[in-house]
């Protein structure tokens, strides 16, 4: 499978009071075409972060320090403004956390989707678009007669299957969804996310799916990232990564989350992450880490390297 | 009159409507419907009430504590009806029966240092005797595995959402209670703080003896620290009985389609069969009989004419006419 979107050496900082945090850390990952990308990682990690500067919403006091982002072939943070609007939303889509809840209350479904497809598209008639929110709206389960609704008469789950079918309405071949299903109920959860296997199977679209929910990413996703503190610290396919974490905030990750019918002990992970503002020396784990090694974790950091076949884990426990 | 032993809480049908809307279109949603419970009284328990968004378990809780009242029923505390107690009764019962809630970030007042939470709790409601208000805030944050030092004269933004949920939990321990409504307690917490919090939950049932009644969306941490589980659904109890036989073996169909939603934190165990999720539209009218009628795969005429009594079924209970 070929890479379509290959981030290299990113840094993104926020700067406040002269002080500077790296909310990204140098990341380096590769999403292959047509595959379920997961990324994973607790509150503040810098996993929307990671995804905004893909598709250049970092505002000040946040920055771009360095790194390069290759969609398709092309440096997206070279482009100009008019060359990168051409891409957002048209090769690359977007749904933020919570933007079920950020549609327009005062206008009707089709008339929000009108707005998306004519900021892009000039070359669309109306009953082009029509035809193709009505295709789109029957993909993502919806009855055409949404499209004359309001979102108040929506439900949570509707109003994500709105924002799903908008995000597709172009066709892109990237969709990057920021916790898609974080504030709805299990049923409709499952909905959602059997919805975004049936559009990664039907449309070929290339799915980055960003949540902390460790559960959803193994219900769905092909590979799996792990960030830590602004760091990738671990990545390969999600099954290996169940079967045998690498890094040990990996495993400790894993072995904190309950299943249901199962009484085994939880461990949780004592301590807290970094403050970002003074991080530590060397690996960003150590202070927490069990298997910390004296000398080295606490003074070097650790990078992101290959141990095996498809698995990379940043941690001084594994030899490249 | 027959000896029984008096339950810790008792929850006897108590109905809550709510109206919205003014004059011509007003409208009546049927929030708690008729739902009964119990907490036994012999040993500490974990008591959970799980439903999903709209199932009437967070207007429960506020029943339970007082902050608003039931259209119907009543609520009874070790017998007597919380309704219905003179006002030393009543002060016991503040005592003895506290709360969590879900967001450990909106429940300080940010221009206090997090002592200021304790010590009015400790001075409204009073401590052991012969002890000073500093030591019984000093032994409550030790019992919830935080260092006094590092905690008190803090502010609440110096603290991690774990480190003030733990602060909270503290605070209710202080009158020394023997039942903790903790409404979503962790759900706002990442998975490795969330977990603490469970096990400090579980041990505070066994070291200080405080029941729990917890209430939750989420069947995987239910299923973690729980002993007994009622299922909600729009507003009534649809299976009720110990927690390890629901979640293994769920009868009621909305528990079944409940339980086969959880996502499995296992990639060998992905979802094989589609479900259909039928989407219903924001508002809805409250059905004569069955309220899951519409989503239920096994419905029948009968179901339509009456809602199905909850029936003893084995160890548990159980709202279908399928049993």
């Amino acid at each position: 499978m070929s890479v379509l979107l290959k981030v290299e050496g990113l840094t993104v900082a926020y700067e406040s009071n002269g002080k500077r945090l790296l909310a990204v850390n140098d990341a380096n990952l590769e999403i292959l075409q047509g595959e379920i990308f997961g990324l994973a990682g607790e509150s503040a990690c810098g996993k929307t972060t990671l995804a905004s500067s893909i598709l250049r919403l970092i505002k000040p006091p946040g920055r771009i320090l360095k790194g390069r982002v290759v969609f398709d072939g092309v440096d997206l943070l070279s482009l100009d403004e008019e060359e990168f609007r051409k891409i957002r939303w048209e090769k690359i889509a977007y749904i933020p956390q919570a933007s079920m809840n950020a549609l327009n209350p005062v206008m009707r479904i089709y008339d929000q989707i009108l707005d998306v497809v004519e900021a892009h598209r000039k070359d669309f008639s109306e009953d082009e678009i029509r035809k193709r929110a009505e295709e789109i709206f029957a993909s993502v389960g919806l009855a055409p007669y949404v499209l004359k609704m309001y979102p108040h008469e929506l439900s949570g789950g509707m109003r994500q299957r709105v924002i799903i079918a908008m995000s597709l309405i172009l066709n892109p071949k990237l969709l990057i969804a920021d916790e898609p299903t974080t504030a709805l109920d299990v049923v409709v959860q499952r909905g959602i996310i059997q919805l975004l296997k049936e559009i990664n199977m039907k449309f070929g679209t290339t799915v980055l799916l960003i949540t902390h929910d460790m559960a959803v990413h193994a219900q769905i996703v092909d590979r799996l990232a792990i960030m830590y503190a602004g760091k990738i610290v671990e990545i390969g396919p999600v099954k290996e990564m169940f079967e045998k974490p690498l890094h040990p905030y990996t495993q400790l990750l894993i072995a904190s989350i309950p299943r249901a019918g199962e009484k085994r002990k939880l461990a949780g992970i004592p301590g807290l992450p970094p403050d970002l503002r003074n991080p530590p020396p060397g690996c960003m784990f150590h202070p927490r880490c069990p298997f910390m090694i004296q000398g080295k974790c606490d003074r070097v950091e650790p990078v992101l390297q290959q141990v095996a076949v498809n698995r990379k884990v940043a941690c001084h426990l594994y030899k490249g | 009159m027959a000896v029984s032993v008096v339950n810790l809480l008792e929850v006897r049908n108590i109905s809550k409507t709510f109206v919205s809307g003014f004059l011509f279109s007003k409208r009546k949603v049927v929030a708690v419907d008729k739902v009964s419970f119990s907490i036994p009284g012999e040993k500490p328990i974990v008591f959970v009430l799980a439903g999903e968004s709209g199932s009437g378990k967070s207007t429960i809780a506020r029943i339970i504590l007082k902050f608003i009242k039931p259209d119907e029923g009543e609520v009874f505390y070790k017998g007597k009806n919380i309704f219905a107690i003179n006002s030393k009764e009543a002060l016991l019962y503040r005592r003895e029966v506290q709360a969590v809630f879900q967001d450990p970030y909106g429940a300080f007042n940010p221009v206090y240092p997090v002592d200021h939470i304790l010590s009015i709790t400790a001075r409204r409601l009073g401590v052991d005797q012969g002890k000073g208000i500093d030591e019984a805030i000093d032994e409550v944050l030790v019992s919830v595995g935080l260092r006094p030092e590092e905690v008190r004269g803090k502010y609440p933004y110096q603290l991690s959402g774990g480190q003030r949920q733990r602060v909270l939990l503290a605070r209710a321990l202080i009158p020394r209670p023997k039942l903790i409504v903790a409404d979503e307690p962790v759900s706002m917490l990442d998975a490795s703080l969330r977990a603490e919090i469970l096990n400090l939950m579980l041990d505070l049932k066994v070291k200080n003896g405080v029941s729990f009644l917890y209430i939750t969306h989420d069947l995987s941490t239910a299923s973690y620290v729980g002993d007994h589980i009622a299922v909600l659904y729009r507003g009534s109890v649809v299976e009720m009985g110990p927690i390890d036989d629901v979640i293994t073996n769920p009868y009621h169909p909305y528990t079944q389609l409940l339980m086969s939603s959880i996502p499995q934190p296992d990639p060998s165990k992905r979802w094989q069969e589609k479900i259909a999720t039928p989407e219903v539209s924001a508002y809805k009218e409250q059905p004569i009989g069955c309220k899951f009628y519409d989503r239920c795969p096994w419905k029948k005429e009968e179901c339509r004419k009456a809602p199905p009594p909850l029936k003893k079924i084995g160890n548990r209970y159980v709202a279908c006419y399928l049993y």
